[in-house]
């Protein structure tokens, strides 16, 4: 075993991972190199000294001040969901879209108005889709603004059966 | 395979209508919530708002909950999907904080219970070794520092933390390998140190 190949196996070693036939090999390796062993040491104290990593108190009203926000009301939780980018995309693009239709369906039934100003029955029934298109971005909004509460609903009922799809594209970065 | 652990029981006891379940729910477990998003950002205050969020979307997630994973995975999953949403939001200048300042506005939970009074030169050691281990934290891939996190400090499986992370248990074995080649190297700093 060269060196290349038994640093390759130095974590996997010191985590007891190997099987035992590697195992020994990486051991007698190590027993004669001193430049993998070094390898080794600094690979276990680096890991070590991780531990040191001390982490502050959370303050003591914590769950005072989020009982109060839940009490409160989603104000604060639907604030911070706004501010991400995925749902000031989602927004953006529906508020203007929505707005959009809302111009179009104005200025269609402007010129249904224009060619038959008498016909008041008719021009009810034109006005009634401008109407739904208003109610319909009221509706949008409501959607954003449950739906990060509801992605990670998604999230938790389906912990188990995340898809290779998601992990690809989680680690597609990492593996490239 | 259901959970009937105490965190089980009090989540649907909650789901039930008992309020009271959810606060106990919060005190068991807002130091671990906390303590995942300050290592993932080493920022009190964006750890402190990010483990409250955690808890509005369990709040609100009480519904759908059924015993089919271990609560605390469940929660761990709410907490990386929380800190990855914010990262992507997250302005350079934001990232930016004092950190020995920080050290000495708020108590520090040591490791190991010490009531020694430290020597003052202890103690500019231990914060340099503190913001050099924060540093080398911080400078790998997300994933690799989420999947350290979750197995260093909250010692979980990779099994645990592939539910988590969404991922195989060979991916999280690889993060993890190369977040440990990674972090032998940003720490070869203080060894030269010592
Ligand atoms: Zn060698």
């Amino acid at each position: 075993m060269n060196c290349q190949k038994v640093k390759s196996l130095l974590i996997g070693f010191l985590n007891g991972e190997l099987e035992e036939n590697i195992r020994k090999r990486v051991r007698e390796h190590l027993d004669l190199c001193a430049d993998c062993s070094r390898e080794k040491e600094l690979l276990s104290t680096s890991w070590q000294l991780m531990l040191d990593h001390s982490v502050p108190r959370v303050s003591e009203n914590f769950t005072a001040d989020l009982m109060k926000k839940i009490r409160l009301g989603q104000s604060e939780h639907i604030k911070v969901t706004f501010n991400l980018p995925f749902f000031r995309g989602l927004f953006g693009v529906r508020a203007l879209s929505g707005a959009l239709g809302f111009v179009l369906a104005g200025v269609f039934v402007f010129f249904m108005f224009w060619k038959s100003p008498s016909n008041n029955q008719e021009l009810a029934q034109k006005i009634q889709p401008d109407y739904q298109i208003s109610e319909s971005i009221a509706n949008d909004e409501e959607i954003i603004k449950n739906l990060d509460i509801l992605e990670d609903i998604e999230l938790l009922e389906n912990l188990s059966l995340l898809t290779e799809m998601q992990a690809i594209e989680n680690f597609e970065e990492e593996t490239t | 395979m259901d959970y009937f652990d105490e965190d089980a029981q009090l989540m649907l006891r909650f789901k039930d209508g008992e309020e009271s379940c959810f606060e106990q729910l919060v005190e068991r477990h807002k130091q671990r919530v906390f303590n995942l998003a300050y290592r993932f950002f080493s920022d009190y205050q964006q750890a402190e708002d990010i483990s409250q969020q955690v808890f509005i979307k369990l709040y609100y997630a009480k519904h759908t909950y059924t015993p089919k994973a271990k609560f605390t995975t469940w929660l761990y999953a709410i907490c990386r999907n929380t800190c990855l949403k914010i990262l992507r939001v997250k302005t350079p200048k934001m990232l930016s904080i004092d950190y020995s300042k920080q050290l000495e506005e708020k108590d520090v939970l040591p490791q190991i219970a010490d009531t020694k009074i430290p020597r003052p030169d202890t103690v500019i050691l231990d914060k340099e070794r503190q913001e050099i281990i924060k540093a080398a934290l911080d400078s790998l891939p997300e994933n690799q520092k989420m999947a350290v996190i979750l197995n260093r400090y909250e010692e979980l499986s990779y099994e645990e933390i592939a539910g988590i992370m969404g991922c195989s248990q060979k991916a999280v074995k690889s993060l993890v390998h190369r977040a440990r080649l990674n972090l032998k190297e940003k720490l070869a700093v203080f060894y030269e140190k010592t």
